[in-house]
């Protein structure tokens, strides 16, 4: 099996001793996409430093089959584009254009390369035209969407998402999503922490479920309908799942967990129906 | 001053290889603020003025981003008639304005603005990254290149810092007064600001070795300096030399 991210027996502590992660082990394929999610203080943010070997601790980070090691680092770094949770820690030359041109340059990327990568993650993001605007300049949405494209311009094969939609209004929020799954369309595989479980069904096929160690790992649709396990982690169920559950639960509801809008409406119907 | 907020238009000077610019007008810079004659300080600032107009800096932006120069400088042009000693030009009373103090007052008051106004044709008219780059092609070592340029995009977000640092405290009541506990409040927000901006510090710090990052800043494209970059640069040179050959003939003169 090709493996986009393969983890085993990983730990890490922090150096005044607080245990991160605990023997953390799973495989996610090629071209997947995975959430990971888990109560504040769960180590989402720490396993995701590892992928880009920012950090290491023990055990086994293996990228599209290269082990994380210090000799391998920039051909990691060329193949996993980390966007950050808070854009302002990634933007961090004078103008959007040098900001999104710093990862191909640092790759030895040729003029011509840089160009037409950095105008290809602009218009990805929906930025064209704002080459010359400073970060500061930008609004958040906008900051959030610079810093995927500052990723996105390294052409990664993995990107890895900190909270990608957090502090988002809602339509810059359906932008992301949106757009990440338009990448994930392409091939790119999404690997993403969050809080937000509605968020969760529409960008991931997987759930890892961590809470410094491996709580659970599966498809979206049977990990996000465990309410007792989630609730276990300070989580809860989507909204759309957690309402028909509580329907089935009361025996007014018999079809499969719906987790987005179209497929609530659609159970609505089936209700419906099944009245008349 | 936003060093970056003329990069827009486009002039003579726009134009012009940030090498010899930097170059020539620091030369420029520094002839001014040594001259120590009013009337060449005047010419000068008047030359200052110029190259403004030259750059298409539209004026009102210029001086508006004068105004906190001017508002350091005008204590000098206020008190010195009071203070320095020397010919009595008015007198009320006990207080004496002298001859020396108004001349020593303008001439540093003309001086500073000069050397400000020429100082955002130097770096206003290019994005501040390539100045920042030609001062590394001219020798500046690399690490201090990086602080200019990544302070100059982290003193809007220290600012930022610090602006919700103070709105938290003031959200809770506090009032400025002059106390010891004031003091102490003040030095504990001053100490959150340090703790935010080193945990900052270190995420940048990550997010830049994610993208590749290895201590130096790539190179940019290879730019040569044409016929014309070298022409304007002598030519403001030559000015500058003017103006202190200029100097040294009146003070032969008196």
């Amino acid at each position: 099996m090709d493996y986009a991210v393969d983890v085993e027996n990983l730990s890490y502590s922090y150096s005044e001793g607080t245990i991160a992660l605990q023997s953390v082990s799973f495989r996610l394929v090629r071209g997947g996409s995975l959430a990971l999610l888990g109560p504040n203080g769960a180590g989402k943010s720490t396993l995701l430093l590892h992928f880009n070997g920012l950090i290491s601790g023990t055990g086994s980070v293996r990228i599209l089959g290269h082990e994380v090691a210090k000799e391998n680092l920039l051909w990691i770094r060329r193949n996993v584009g980390m966007v950050f949770q808070d854009p302002d820690d990634q933007l961090i030359m004078p103008s959007l254009w040098e900001d999104v041109a710093f990862g191909p340059r640092n790759l030895g990327q040729s003029d011509e390369e840089v160009e037409k990568n950095v105008s290809w993650a602009l218009q990805v993001v929906g930025l064209a035209g704002l080459e010359e605007r400073s970060p500061q300049s930008l609004s958040f949405g906008q900051k959030k969407r610079a810093a995927l494209a500052t990723a996105l311009s390294m052409r990664p094969k993995i990107l890895v998402l900190d909270e990608p939609t957090s502090n988002l209004d809602p339509r810059s929020r359906r932008d992301v999503v949106a757009l990440l799954n338009d990448l994930h369309k392409s091939g790119v595989t999404i690997i993403l922490s969050t809080h937000d479980v509605n968020l969760v069904p529409l960008l991931a096929d997987e759930v890892l479920l961590l809470n410094r160690e491996v709580i659970a790992m599966g498809k979206t649709r049977e990990i996000m309908r465990e309410r007792e396990l989630l609730q276990e982690q300070g989580l809860e169920m989507p909204l759309f799942a957690d309402l028909f559950e509580e329907l089935r639960d009361e025996g007014r509801f018999d079809g499969q967990t719906p987790f987005i809008k179209s497929e609530a409406k659609a159970a609505l119907d089936e209700i419906s129906f099944t009245r008349k | 001053m936003n060093p970056e907020l003329f990069a827009g238009q486009t002039s003579i000077i726009h134009v012009w290889d940030p090498r010899a610019r930097i170059v020539s007008m620091s030369l420029l810079i520094v002839s001014i603020t040594s001259l120590q004659s009013l009337y060449l300080a005047l010419l000068g600032f008047a030359l200052a003025l110029g190259f403004l107009i030259i750059s298409r800096i539209p004026l009102k932006l210029a001086l508006r981003s004068l105004k906190w120069p001017v508002l350091f400088l005008a204590p000098f042009l206020l008190i010195l008639p009071f203070t320095v000693q020397g010919d009595s030009e008015l007198s009320f009373s006990f207080i004496a304005i002298s001859h020396q103090g108004m001349a020593l007052g303008a001439l540093i008051f003309l001086k500073g603005l000069a050397a400000v106004a020429l100082a955002q044709v130097m770096l206003g008219c290019c994005p501040f990254t390539a100045s920042a780059l030609a001062l590394r092609d001219l020798g500046l070592p690399d690490t201090l290149v990086q602080i200019f340029l990544f302070s100059y995009r982290y003193i809007d977000l220290l600012s930022q810092e610090l602006h919700s640092v103070f709105r938290s405290i003031s959200a809770r009541g506090f009032e400025m007064q002059s106390s010891r506990r004031t003091a102490r409040v003040y030095g504990n927000a001053f100490g959150t600001l340090l703790l935010r901006s080193f945990a900052r510090s270190e995420r940048m710090f990550l997010a830049m070795l994610s993208r590749g990052y290895y201590g130096q800043l790539p190179p940019g494209a290879p730019v040569s300096m044409q016929l014309a970059d070298g022409m304007k640069g002598l030519t403001v040179v030559a000015i500058a030399v003017a103006l202190k050959l200029l100097e040294v003939k009146i003070w032969t003169m008196q």
